[in-house]
């Protein structure tokens, strides 16, 4: 490293936009299959999916500029309207792309937007059919940041089977215990 | 819990390795001041891992209160991780054998199976680490309660088991009866991916605590030999994160942070974050592009495994939202 003249190991970054004004963010949110994203507004509902990791997540991602895309982080947060306390919060560096309308989006996969864990729900409150705060807030490595946050509703994802809709229908029911659901998809 | 790197960085006149550890011992607790469990030794062949689960019952009169405040583990060099899990709740895959022979690899590979059962004491660290908890806390079990010894040693391409595997595990007695009880967080991050050429990739998780009054004591991380940088922090309950209590640099010997205590705010809890970096070249899902997802494999997967220690609150799973 010395012989090389102790080079800067961070790679050049990729501006999208213009650094003489703000960043700007819009959130997006994807079902985790189809490799598309859709835009999240007040009153959009989100669907709720089943994850590697189990339980049930939120797949929020982010159209941003002004800033640096190079290993862009976004953070995706999930908080009750009521107190504002969050219950769950997803952070990772993300690929972005860059659109012909010169917004730059997170590549539209699980592992590049935020995993927001929405459910089991262990609260009083249903998270299925519920109103929540999502927030996506994404800085870049200058810790240049944008934040935007809707009101939405969180529902199970009406493609989900049969298996895994009964699934988010129970483990997404307020007070959720580790028995409550065992015997879901199972014909008594 | 050594890479072969380390002889290099030595060359180069940095930090001096630590001897390999080919055998351990530790003398029993006498008859009346705790108990230990024992793991013989075992080979762990070249390009091998072993995972291997062992069943033990809380000794003492049936249905009696055991309280433990100090923990002595001893390990060799090539563990990759020692955990003890109690085993509570629904059946899963992973039970004892009826010979009373540990499970090696295959259920006791599989995080599903024990992903419900609490943490009793995790280490990563070979040789001994010794461990007294603070005075007035303990860890309380019920005589006859069944426990879950998991040891993880690999002995392949990013970690080696120079000698055999061996572990040693006392559990010793308080003089009195504490007055706190010690619980504890195993969380992992189970949607990670870290791809070839890839660096200064985050994952950051938290987990928050429906409690007040919760005093963080110990931590430690997990994650592997793409494992860059692995923090913990409190967070407050809006999410606000506080000053990190808990760092490492170490992929295959991890530190374990003790003597801490972290208030957490309340109602908040706390977040970690693991920080990876994949070589161009390396590999570890073919049919993935070569990336690193979750998994216990440590040549070819990844973890971010937080472990957190704390009294204050006696909290079931179902008062930490993790996931």
């Amino acid at each position: 490293v010395l012989g090389a003249g102790c080079t800067d190991p961070v790679p050049p970054g990729k501006f999208v936009g213009d650094p003489k004004l703000p960043p700007e963010v819009q959130m997006l949110f994807t079902d985790g299959v189809s490799l598309t994203q859709s835009p999240v507004a007040d009153g959009t509902e989100i669907p709720m999916e089943n994850p590697p990791q189990g339980g049930f997540v939120v797949y929020i991602g982010a159209a941003a500029r002004n800033l640096d895309i190079y290993n862009i982080l976004v953070a995706g947060t999930l908080r009750d309207p009521a107190s504002g306390s969050e219950l769950a919060f997803d952070a990772r560096n993300s690929t972005m792309v860059v659109g012909s309308d010169g917004w730059a989006r997170t590549a539209a996969d699980v592992s590049n937007t935020a995993n927001v864990n929405t459910c089991p729900d262990y609260f009083d409150k249903d998270r299925v059919g519920g109103e929540f705060i999502l927030e996506m807030r994404v800085t870049d490595r200058a810790r240049r940041t944008a934040m935007v946050s809707h009101r939405v509703k969180l529902i199970c994802d009406p493609a989900l089977n049969p298996f895994f809709t009964a699934l988010c229908q129970c483990v997404c029911s307020a007070n959720y215990t580790f028995d409550k659901c065992q015997n879901v998809g199972v014909d008594m | 819990m050594r890479s072969p790197l380390l002889a290099l960085v030595f060359a180069c006149g940095c930090t001096p390795p630590k001897p390999d550890v080919t055998d351990v011992h530790l003398a029993e607790p006498a008859p009346g001041t705790g108990f230990q469990l024992k793991v013989p030794a075992f080979s762990v062949p070249s390009g091998t891992e072993i995972q291997a689960c062992y069943f033990f019952n809380i000794p003492g009169a049936a249905g009696s209160d055991v309280w433990v405040d100090h923990y002595e583990i001893a390990q060799t060099t090539g563990s990759h991780h020692m955990n003890i899990f109690r085993v509570t709740g629904a059946a899963t895959n992973l039970k004892p054998n009826a010979d009373g022979s540990p499970v090696v690899n295959g259920e006791c590979f599989v995080s599903s199976n024990w992903s419900q059962w609490p943490l009793v004491v995790n280490s990563q660290q070979d040789d001994t680490t010794d461990w007294k908890l603070p005075d007035g806390v303990g860890a309380r079990f019920k005589a006859g309660d069944l426990i879950m010894l998991q040891t993880h040693y690999v002995n392949a391409t990013t970690q080696r088991t120079p000698a055999t595997a061996k572990v040693l595990v006392n559990f010793d007695f308080p003089k009195t009866t504490p007055t706190n009880e010690l619980s504890t967080l195993f969380a992992t991050n189970q949607n990670i991916r870290v791809c070839p050429g890839e660096s200064d990739k985050s994952f950051t998780k938290t987990c928050q605590f429906k409690a007040q009054g919760v005093h963080v004591i110990a931590a430690n991380g997990h994650f592997h030999s793409r494992g860059t940088l692995f923090q913990m922090m409190p967070v407050d309950a809006q999410g606000v994160a506080g000053d990190v209590f808990y760092t490492s640099t170490v992929w295959d010997d991890p530190p374990m942070t003790r003597n801490i205590d972290v208030k957490l705010p309340d109602n908040g809890g706390v977040e970690w974050k693991c920080t990876f970096a994949a070589p161009t070249g390396s590999c570890g899902n073919p049919m993935d592009s070569c990336c690193f997802t979750f998994g216990g494999h440590v040549d070819t997967q990844e973890h971010c495994n937080a472990f957190v220690y704390y009294w204050g609150a006696t909290l079931t799973a179902q008062d930490i939202a993790c996931f």
